[in-house]
């Protein structure tokens, strides 16, 4: 597709989502659109409304928090020229007498110094910025950061990765930068970080869903079908299905829709091709794990099977072992085409050991497990779907996924939780749970006893819920196009003719398991993953590997590549250069 | 109040608080950090915060940044010379800093070679300009020459989330192993008795003895006899004694607010201040 004819679907698409979101624009991030129809007034007094409002107390100051300023600059930025000077004034005031705060994700981060660089671009006149350094130190310290996340990013994997939730405001910042930023170096560096940032999204694209493993995703997000806020930037950028206002309008997604940034034409092809299956891996930055371990986190790396009617994707998460356990991590899921929380399957052990949440939050860790869960209990409820566990291990190949346990008896949920939808009328036979979904053949053998429970709470979760219970636990999963198989009937016979062999489990730790291809899945659990004895070497995946796609570790070059037509990154790195640090958790 | 060296300072999980033992507590500015620890001498107040490290605008104006894109989540402070004249301790190890050429302090970091537990950084004593005792999630580490240079001690192994000097040694507050003692830094052993499996948070020293803040409240000794444990019963982060008065001290609940005893630990009253508490700090001078 040429670049001019995917402009204008992106830009029909826009024009779509900017009709339906004006009329119910109620924040700053939506304001975009009713600017684009003429209504100033209303984003005037939205801006008042919720922007700059000084504190009650003593000292009349404003705080203001990292979503609030990068949504206050991206409008000031894009439409600055028709505001009204006392709209202009007012995100003046807060940029450089305000009171804000960096926040601890790398989100956080992100947005703070993006806003804080444009902002101290068009106010470098002020005497004094809001931290009480001059204007251009704020520029300075934000563009070393902003510059050095994005090094980062192209040499090592982006660290809040692949999070639906999160991802847009990544790439709402780097949108502000690339389409405003007036440093050069910033600007460019943006635009192409943006690039790979879509591309993240497209290469574990599936009909409107995002497959595999997550750096983060919130509370009962992962079995849903359309989880988080990057569904409507996947509508504007990849199209391909019918506007739906219900999945495609986040109010977060305003600013994209009038930006100047569109990703490069083929990323869209990308995400839609299901002609070809294909294996998507992907390398990405360590978790941050800064106490109650002696090592390091690994880097993590994804595998997804990208089929042509559901997606497998699994995760080597990296972690450095006992109390590390990511609160929002989703390491793996079986994703398919179908209504919300009926096209996922996915299983987690609910791990809430002493020391999760300390492990990388600085609150003392022997009160910190009642101070988080006051604000978020769901982050230990025991039948919980998401967040990492320190006693899981995964391996996968092509449509069969192994994740094995091994639970302590001191942890106090010593089971796991495994999801599956209603939509799937389940047969049970020689431990094998096996289902048809119509286009594809799917068979669980869970390794230790289960029972079912049925699992729903109002517009979030609906299906079963199998608890596994034992110390060690574990699950082999397959799926199969239905094409392979004459019906369902024949490959529940053929599959429940052949167990996983569970001989050296756990004394060995090992497991094996013969797929319906012949293949062997040999995983050992602290050991190595073999498939037909040939150890799968993580340390060798590159920063992305797929059909199309080439880019190595460390070069900070990558290309994307699909009929006649190829993008190329080359973000000038020196891979010897110290990379900045990243102190950011999530 | 308005001295800046004569009134108490207390950091809280939502701002920094000034005031006296009248129970008059106000915040100072408008920011809402989690202030973890605070230096202040005659011509400023230095906090550690969540997310940085600030000068602080006693009258309430703006405070000054003094941590850069690598400096965040500091849970200790030291004045050494110089300028910024910090060492900081935060979670991500220990750094020193140096302006560049607009005033902004940009931060070296000196235990990236350590391990995890070790680089996690809970308290910082200044032994002199160039040696600093460092108590980590490893145990004690002293560094050296500025941090170019590390020594193990024998208390490893363990958290250590409190380190004080007084009465002629070094001591230091651990998870679930009490209170330790030492005379070079190095070298450690068990103070005291009945507090072998305590956890301790922050110590300090009053009329000849240690008052510790720990998970049961506080603990008193001499570190050779018996720790005898004093006052409400909760997790006291942070205690402070009044330099004037050695039966006055300031304890701080984390949650559970600031309490005061004036009769040596006898009886405690709560001051108003239903914060959780993470660092307090006596007036210095008159």
């Amino acid at each position: 597709m040429r670049a001019e004819e995917y402009g204008r679907q992106v830009d029909a698409r826009s024009e779509r989502m900017i009709e339906e979101m004006a009329g119910r624009a109620n924040s700053l991030w939506s304001a975009h659109a009713l600017m684009v129809q003429g209504q100033k007034e209303q984003v005037e007094q939205l801006v008042y409304d919720q922007f700059g409002k000084p504190n009650l107390g003593p000292f009349g100051r404003v705080a203001s928090g990292t979503f609030e300023i990068q949504a206050a600059m991206l409008l000031v930025c894009r439409w600055g020229d028709e505001l009204a000077d006392e709209v202009l004034e007012r995100v003046r005031q807060v940029m450089t007498r305000g009171m804000l705060d960096r926040g601890n994700t790398e989100n956080h981060w992100l947005m703070h110094y993006a806003a804080n660089l444009l902002a101290s671009e068009r106010w470098g006149d002020a005497d004094v910025w809001w931290n009480g350094l001059p204007p251009q130190a704020m520029h300075q310290e934000a563009k070393r950061w902003i510059l050095g996340m994005i090094a980062r990013t192209a040499l090592i994997g982006h660290h809040e990765y692949d999070s639906p939730q999160y991802h847009l405001c990544h790439v709402l910042a780097m949108i502000s930068l690339a389409d405003h930023a007036r440093d050069e170096q910033v600007r460019s560096q943006a635009e192409k970080v943006l690039t790979l940032l879509v591309a993240d999204m497209a290469l574990e694209y599936f009909k409107g869903s995002w497959a595999g493993g997550h750096s983060r995703e919130g509370y009962r997000d992962n079995t849903r079908s359309r989880p988080g806020s990057i569904p409507g930037l996947e509508f504007l950028y990849f199209g391909g299905e019918e506007f739906d206002p219900k999945m495609h309008i986040h109010d977060m997604v305003g600013p994209a829709l009038t930006a100047r940034y569109r990703p490069p034409a083929l990323l869209a092809e990308m995400a839609w091709d299901r002609e070809t299956v294909h294996v998507v891996r992907k390398t990405k930055a360590p978790r941050t794990i800064y106490r109650h371990v002696d090592g390091e986190s690994r880097a993590v790396r994804k595998y997804t099977y990208m089929s042509k009617s559901f997606a497998l994707g699994s995760t080597q998460v990296g972690l450095p072992g006992e109390p590390a356990g990511p609160i929002d991590l989703i390491s793996w899921d079986l994703t398919w085409e179908g209504v919300d929380q009926q096209a996922k399957i996915t299983c987690n052990h609910p791990y809430r050991g002493p020391g999760r949440f300390s492990a990388f939050l600085s609150e003392l860790p022997q009160n910190i497990g009642c101070g988080v869960p006051t604000d978020k209990p769901y982050l230990q409820f025991p039948d919980r779907l998401f967040g990492a566990s320190p006693y899981e291990r995964v391996m996968q190949h092509e449509g069969t996924v192994v994740a094995l346990y091994r639970i302590p008896p001191s942890d106090e949920n010593r089971y796991l939780n495994l999801f599956l939808p209603k939509s799937i009328d389940w047969t049970e036979r020689n431990g094998w749970i096996l289902g048809d979904s119509g286009d594809f053949h799917v068979a669980l053998y869970p390794i230790g006893p289960y029972r079912w429970v049925f699992i729903r709470e109002e517009n979030l979760i609906d299906g079963w819920l199998l608890r596994v219970e034992g110390e060690d636990v574990g699950l082999v999963l397959e799926v199969v196009e239905a094409e392979h198989f004459e019906d369902f009937g024949k490959y529940v016979g053929e599959r429940a003719s052949a167990c996983p062999d569970l001989n050296d489990w756990p004394r060995a730790e090992r497991v094996s398991v013969a797929t319906w291809k012949g293949e062997r899945l040999e995983m050992t659990y602290d050991g190595e993953h073999r498939i037909d004895g040939e150890a799968i070497d993580y340390e060798a995946y590159p920063l992305y590997g797929a059909p199309g796609v080439e880019a190595e570790m460390r070069t900070g070059k990558m290309a994307f590549r699909r009929g006649g037509e190829r993008v190329e990154l080359d973000f000038g790195i020196d891979p010897d250069a110290e990379m900045l640090p990243m102190r950011v958790i999530g | 109040m308005g001295d800046r060296q004569a009134c108490w300072l207390v950091g809280t999980k939502g701002g920094l608080l000034r005031g006296d033992l009248d129970g008059n507590w106000e915040k100072v500015g408008g920011y809402n950090f989690r202030v973890t620890s605070i230096v202040r001498n005659a011509e400023r107040v230095v906090v550690g915060v969540g997310s940085g490290l600030w000068e602080v605008d006693m009258g309430g104006g703006m405070w000054k940044q003094l941590h850069d894109e690598t400096l965040t989540e500091v849970l200790a402070i030291g004045a050494i010379p110089g300028d910024p004249g910090i060492v900081a301790a935060s979670a991500y190890g220990i750094a020193t800093g140096e302006r560049d050429e607009m005033g902004a302090v940009r931060w070296s970091f000196w235990s990236d070679d350590l391990l995890v537990n070790e680089r996690f950084s809970n308290a910082v004593l200044v032994v002199d300009d160039k040696r600093w005792l460092v108590g980590t999630e490893g145990g004690v580490l002293v560094a050296e020459d500025g941090g170019e240079n590390w020594t193990h001690t024998s208390l490893s192994g363990t958290p250590v989330r409190g380190l004080c000097r007084a009465l002629g040694s070094f001591w230091a507050g651990t998870d679930e192993r009490g209170i330790w003692r030492s005379e070079d830094g190095v070298n450690w052993k068990q103070a005291g008795r009945g507090l072998d499996q305590g956890t301790v948070f922050d110590l300090t020293e009053s009329g000849g003895k240690i008052v510790a803040g720990s998970l049961e409240g506080i603990v008193v000794g001499d570190g050779e006899g018996s720790w005898q444990r004093l006052g409400p019963r909760m997790l006291m982060a942070a205690v402070a004694a009044d330099p004037t008065d050695a039966n006055t001290w300031l304890a701080g609940g984390d949650p559970g607010g600031l309490w005061i005893t004036r009769d040596a630990g006898e009886t405690w009253q709560q001051m108003g201040v239903p914060a959780t508490i993470e660092v307090i700090l006596v007036p210095e001078g008159d």
